[in-house]
């Protein structure tokens, strides 16, 4: 009856070699028909086993049905691994090196990216969001910020002009005298939005750029609270060890008026070919709002007072980055977009 | 505006490094951008004495010259100066050296004599216009030093980025001030005093103002007797160091009084000038005159000209004429200084194109009290250096006093404004040194008197600027929100365009931001609205394929699909978020709406070996709106074949919900792309997000769902072609009642297999039931009498 025995497991042996060899469905079901079906080679060892003497026939029946529960095992494993496809590759096996199946990966452009960022920064700390229109009336853009008509401090900006009186924003600050004439203080607003100068364009100039503009207005807002406020943000987006320096300044529509730079990014401090070696960059635009201006919304000076900012947005995305060209943001080359 | 440090030193003392010196202007607000070493444009040049000079044999004009350089031996340099004299200390560039124009001297053989080197004239040197004769040095120096050391040609020039409020600072004395006030030293007056003679100046010339409210002061002196010659070193080195070009004597005063006080001055020629007299007045109607620079200018009654008896001698403040300017035989003078109203200035240089340092100055506002110091200045150094004669006294016409504003100031308001208490003696003392008068407190005010020169300030927030500067801007303490808590509102365009960029950076597309401006020619195939053209064409653009503002984002992402297609890069999704501009009625701003559009060209899945590639079609992006719809909650949508544009394939839809217009999808026309230059089909969507905004639901109220099995059926129908797959969908969802969870098309046939003018669609249906397991008993009379009902009512039969 040892024969029988090895016939049971030579049985297993060849059963086994076949399924690993089988590389589609229909090979399985042969493979299973002509080993575990009715009328297959496993049922004829059954049927053998009826003349085995009773003191074996335990032993071999045991054996038998291992036998046709491994190979039932076996043949479910392989049915899956073919039915997945993951045996395409080797024929034993699944090779690691083959790509994966990738999705396309999307991207936020840099400059959305970093003035979403940006606004999230002042949004924590209590700043909403409000726009205004691209295509603006002279009134908002420069008059009412306190820009006298005929006057060299219009010589700062160069602008588009649509007709007379209707230009290209050449700065967010328009948003402001918008925003106070719906609403009274007090008021912490942030806005994002497109600007336009006709300014020839190169590696640092752009026609079409982004700004941010920030202003808080309540009573006894001071030039220390605007310190305060840009300096949280600066730690927040360029980290703690990034100081922000405050030097006077001039816009037409603050008094008294700050630049702000921050300790050079790249090089903390010592002087480097990004900061012309100064060590600083310069950052914000910045001061207390004109009384001039609240004279424009009719707030009284005398009860509030407010503070004003604004930021590039390409600039600091070009700092963050190490982005050494402006033109970069708006050719969207698919090997630039695809960095960020 | 460049302030050379040693000009500055000559109004205050201070202990400061050039660089430490424009750290702290730069820190109370004058921005250095750079500190520049300047030094002449040679190298080598040294100081030499003549120790002997003797006629060249044969050659009388020409002297052989023995040098003593300070080293060994002496050289000997051939030279035909008149004032090529023994004893004479002069500049000697050894061969070796350079001079401005890039020569290098060598030793030459000048008719059979060696001669080691050459003697230069200023000229050559390009210190002043001087090229009759050899430098002649009086400093006590020695010979063999560097000419630049020796005559203290070199200084630190600081590059001042200029605010346009403060003029005051566009002349040295202005910067010296500011200087004082960093380091508390004194500032030093310059000297306005002028020996004058002879018969009053009033006796040779007169002024008349017409134009008084844009000429409020016009101040003349005269000077008689001039002899026009080079300057000497000492002016034109400064004059160099501040980028101006030494020309004579008289001129280069002009201008170096310009640059110490900040007051632009002008030189008549007296005799030039018709009936010798001054009238200001505006210009005539089609008056010409021609400008020092050669060029002839039209004028209008806007300008304000200078003219003598018959016509325009000057554009007043700007520049002056050919026929009245000083000539090199200029020998009675008329020194002009005057005050004129900023606007009128400003107007006059941009109605020229001119913009000029003396432009520059009177436009932001020039010191009215200075006028009459800086002609006495001016007319000092003329009689030093031209040896003419000063008239006595000065003809003042002076129609108009410009009142200097007295101003209410609170010292708590500024600490205050400032954020930090500043005691009041520390504000005053910067106040008075920067040469405000000051009363005694009352009532927690002053009454500050501004002084002439600081025009930009008139208001006590004015001076609370002043106070800070001075003070310190490091000082203020940093501090976070004074007031009351406001609390911080989103809006639902910010939060829906945050989900739109979610939606489409998670389905593989890249954001892309493009320029505003278009051509005429994608104007015009793009726009929309009726309004007027004028509201959306700039005036000035910066080139005429940027003159219109964008009617759509289609054409400028277009040129970006077009640039990463050229550079070998396909297979490309994008999309971006923008405003498109529509025309309006002339006066009113152009309508400005925000669009979001997506552009696919290429594959629709990335290349994989697991899949034939396969590319995208208008599915592709009707999927994607589909997509997006389910992400915001829409459920209610068409897509409807609408007027299609030139720019569109017919193939495309309008994407509609209920009554709102939401955009289109599809292809762009071949014929577009070809405009284009693109080879390669694109789709797009393109829809307005204020549609979206309205649309979708932002919150939807939960609905139970139904844990119980579903039961599926599969349906392959036979479809006459004229029924639409969107109808089929109406039709099965109508006969298969509520019950019907969900309708999938998984296979749509036309060919061979199916007879003509048929299709055969595939539907895979999915029933469920909230309170209980469906049986095949449940389920078979559903389909039966759906199938029923497409055969009877609609010629729709199932597939065998």
């Amino acid at each position: 009856m040892a024969d029988l025995e090895n016939r049971l497991n030579q049985l297993k042996q060849e059963a086994l070699a076949a399924l690993a060899q089988a590389s589609d469905p229909e090979e399985l079901e042969q493979i299973r028909i002509k080993v575990l079906g009715r009328k297959g080679a496993l049922a004829d060892l059954f049927r053998e086993l009826g003349n085995a003497s009773p003191a074996q026939k335990p032993v071999l029946g045991q054996l038998a049905n291992r036998i046709k529960g491994e190979l039932a095992t076996q043949l479910q494993v392989r049915e899956e691994s073919i039915s997945s496809g993951a045996a395409r590759g080797i024929d034993s096996g699944i090779d690691p090196t083959l790509p994966g199946v990738k999705p396309w990966v999307g991207r936020r452009h840099p400059l959305m990216a970093v003035s979403n960022e940006i606004c999230r920064i002042f949004a924590g700390m209590g700043f909403s969001l409000v726009e205004g229109p691209e295509a603006e009336f002279d009134y908002y853009n420069f008059e009412a910020l306190n820009f006298p008509p005929n006057h060299p401090t219009r010589d700062i900006q160069d602008t588009f002009f649509i007709s007379d009186d209707i230009l290209l924003r050449t700065h967010t600050s328009p948003v402001q005298i918008r925003t106070m004439e719906s609403r009274r203080p007090p008021l912490r607003v942030i806005a994002p939005g497109r600007v336009y100068r006709s300014e020839a364009t190169d590696a640092s100039h752009a026609s079409v750029f982004h700004q941010i503009e920030g202003f808080y207005i309540d009573r006894g807002v001071s030039l220390a609270d605007l310190k305060g406020t840009l300096i949280e943000f600066v730690h927040q987006l360029f980290g703690p060890d990034i100081k922000l320096r405050f030097r006077p300044g001039f816009f037409p529509f603050t008094e008294p008026s700050a630049e702000a730079d921050i300790l050079c990014i790249i090089c903390k401090g010592t002087g480097c070919r990004t900061c012309k070696g100064t060590g600083w960059l310069e950052i914000f635009g910045s001061g207390m709002i004109d009384p001039a201006v609240f004279g424009y919304v009719d707030y009284d000076p005398e009860e509030f007072t407010g503070y004003a900012f604004g930021l590039g947005v390409e600039r600091v995305t070009m700092l963050l980055y190490g982005i050494d060209d402006i033109r970069l943001f708006l050719e969207n080359d698919s090997r630039f977009l695809s960095q960020f | 505006m460049l302030a050379p440090i040693n000009w500055i030193r000559e109004f205050v003392d201070f202990d400061l490094t050039p660089d430490e010196l424009a750290h702290q202007l730069t820190m109370t607000g004058l921005e250095v951008e750079t500190v520049d070493r300047f030094r002449p444009d040679f190298t080598g040049v040294k100081v030499v004495r003549i120790v002997s000079s003797q006629p060249l044999p044969g050659h009388p004009d020409l002297s052989l010259c023995r040098l003593d350089h300070g080293g060994k031996g002496a050289a000997e340099v051939v030279c035909g100066a008149p004032n090529a004299n023994m004893g004479l200390l002069t500049a000697w560039v050894p061969p070796g050296g350079r001079l401005p124009d890039g020569e290098t001297i060598k030793s030459a053989d000048i008719h059979g004599q060696p001669s080691e080197g050459m003697l230069c004239s200023p000229a050559e040197l390009g210190l002043s216009t001087d090229p009759s004769r050899i430098i002649a040095i009086d400093e006590d120096v020695k010979p063999g030093a560097d000419l630049v050391e020796a005559l203290d040609l070199a200084d630190d020039v600081l590059s001042i980025a200029l605010n346009p409020n403060r003029p005051d600072c566009l002349g040295i004395y202005g910067i010296a001030r500011e200087v004082s006030v960093i380091t508390g030293s004194r500032l030093r007056r310059p000297d306005f005093k002028v020996r004058e003679s002879g018969p009053p100046a009033t006796d040779f010339s007169q002024v008349r103002i017409d134009a008084p409210d844009m000429c409020p002061r016009y101040v003349l002196r005269l000077i008689s007797g001039c002899e026009v010659r080079p300057s000497p070193l000492w002016i034109t080195r400064r004059l160099l160091a501040c980028g101006l070009r030494p020309i004579n004597n008289l001129v280069d005063i002009t201008n170096y009084v310009m640059m110490e006080l900040g007051q632009p001055l002008h030189a008549f020629d007296l005799d030039r000038l018709e009936e010798r007299r001054i009238v200001v007045r505006r210009a005539g109607p089609k008056e010409t005159m021609t400008t020092l620079d050669g060029a002839e200018q039209k004028l209008t009654e806007e300008l304000l000209v200078i003219a003598d008896a018959r016509q325009a001698v000057a554009v007043a403040g700007v520049m002056g004429g050919e026929a009245s300017g000083i000539t090199d035989r200029t020998r009675d003078v008329l020194l002009e200084s005057a005050y004129f109203d900023p606007g009128t200035i400003r107007r006059s240089a941009k109605f020229l194109c001119l913009s000029t340092d003396s432009s520059h100055r009177f436009e932001r506002g020039v010191d009215i009290e200075m006028t009459p110091n800086a002609s006495a200045r001016a007319a000092q150094l003329i009689k030093r250096l031209s040896g003419g004669k000063v008239a006595t006294g000065m003809i003042d016409a002076y129609p108009r006093k410009v009142k200097t504003a007295t101003v209410r100031y609170r010292p708590q308001r500024a600490s205050a404004v400032l954020g930090c208490h500043i005691p009041w003696d520390r504000q005053r003392r910067i106040l008075k040194s920067l040469g405000f008068s000051i009363s005694a407190l009352q009532d927690g005010a002053a009454q500050v008197a501004v002084p002439s020169y600081r025009v930009d300030m008139d208001r006590e927030i004015d001076l609370i600027e002043e106070v800070g500067r001075h003070y310190g801007y490091h000082r203020i303490p940093a501090r976070l929100f004074a007031g009351v808590d406001i609390p911080m509102k989103r809006t639902a365009t910010e939060m829906m365009r945050e989900r739109l960029t979610e939606f489409m950076v998670g389905s593989g597309f890249k954001q892309i931001l493009t320029t505003s401006f278009v051509a005429e020619s994608n104007w015009s195939t793009f726009r929309a609205g009726s309004g007027d053209r004028e509201s959306v064409i700039l005036r000035n653009p910066m080139s005429i394929e940027q003159a219109y503002l964008r009617p759509s984002l289609v054409p400028t992402m277009a040129d970006v699909v077009r640039g990463n297609l050229n550079a070998g890069l396909p297979d490309l999704r994008l999309f971006e978020t923008g405003a498109v501009f529509g025309p309006s009625t002339v006066g009113q701003l152009p309508v400005e709406t925000e669009k979001i559009v997506a552009l696919i060209t290429g594959a629709a899945q990335p290349p994989s070996w697991t899949y034939p590639g396969r590319p995208v079609d208008i599915f592709t992006v009707k999927g994607l709106v589909e997509g997006l719809m389910e992400a915001l909650n829409v459920t209610d949508i068409e897509f409807n074949p609408g007027e299609t544009p030139d720019w569109a394939h017919s193939s495309s839809l309008d994407v509609i919900s209920g009554k709102v217009a939401l955009g289109s999808l599809g292809e762009l026309s071949s014929r577009w792309l070809d405009g284009m230059e693109i080879g390669e089909p694109v789709y797009f969507f393109d829809l307005t997000v204020a549609a979206l905004v309205e649309l979708a639901v932002q919150r939807p109220p939960f609905s139970a769902f139904s844990r119980l099995p579903s039961a599926k059926r599969d349906l392959a129908l036979i479809v006459p072609d004229d029924i639409s797959a969107g109808r089929v969908n109406t039709l099965i969802r109508a006969a298969a009642g509520d019950r019907l969870e969900s309708l999938v098309l998984f296979d749509y046939y036309r060919g061979r297999q199916v007879e003509s003018g048929y299709k055969s669609l595939a539907y895979s249906l999915s029933f469920r039931d909230p309170g209980r397991t469906l049986t095949d008993g449940e389920i078979d009379p559903i389909i039966n009498s759906l199938l029923a009902e497409l055969k009877q009512r609609h010629g729709i039969r199932l597939r065998s």
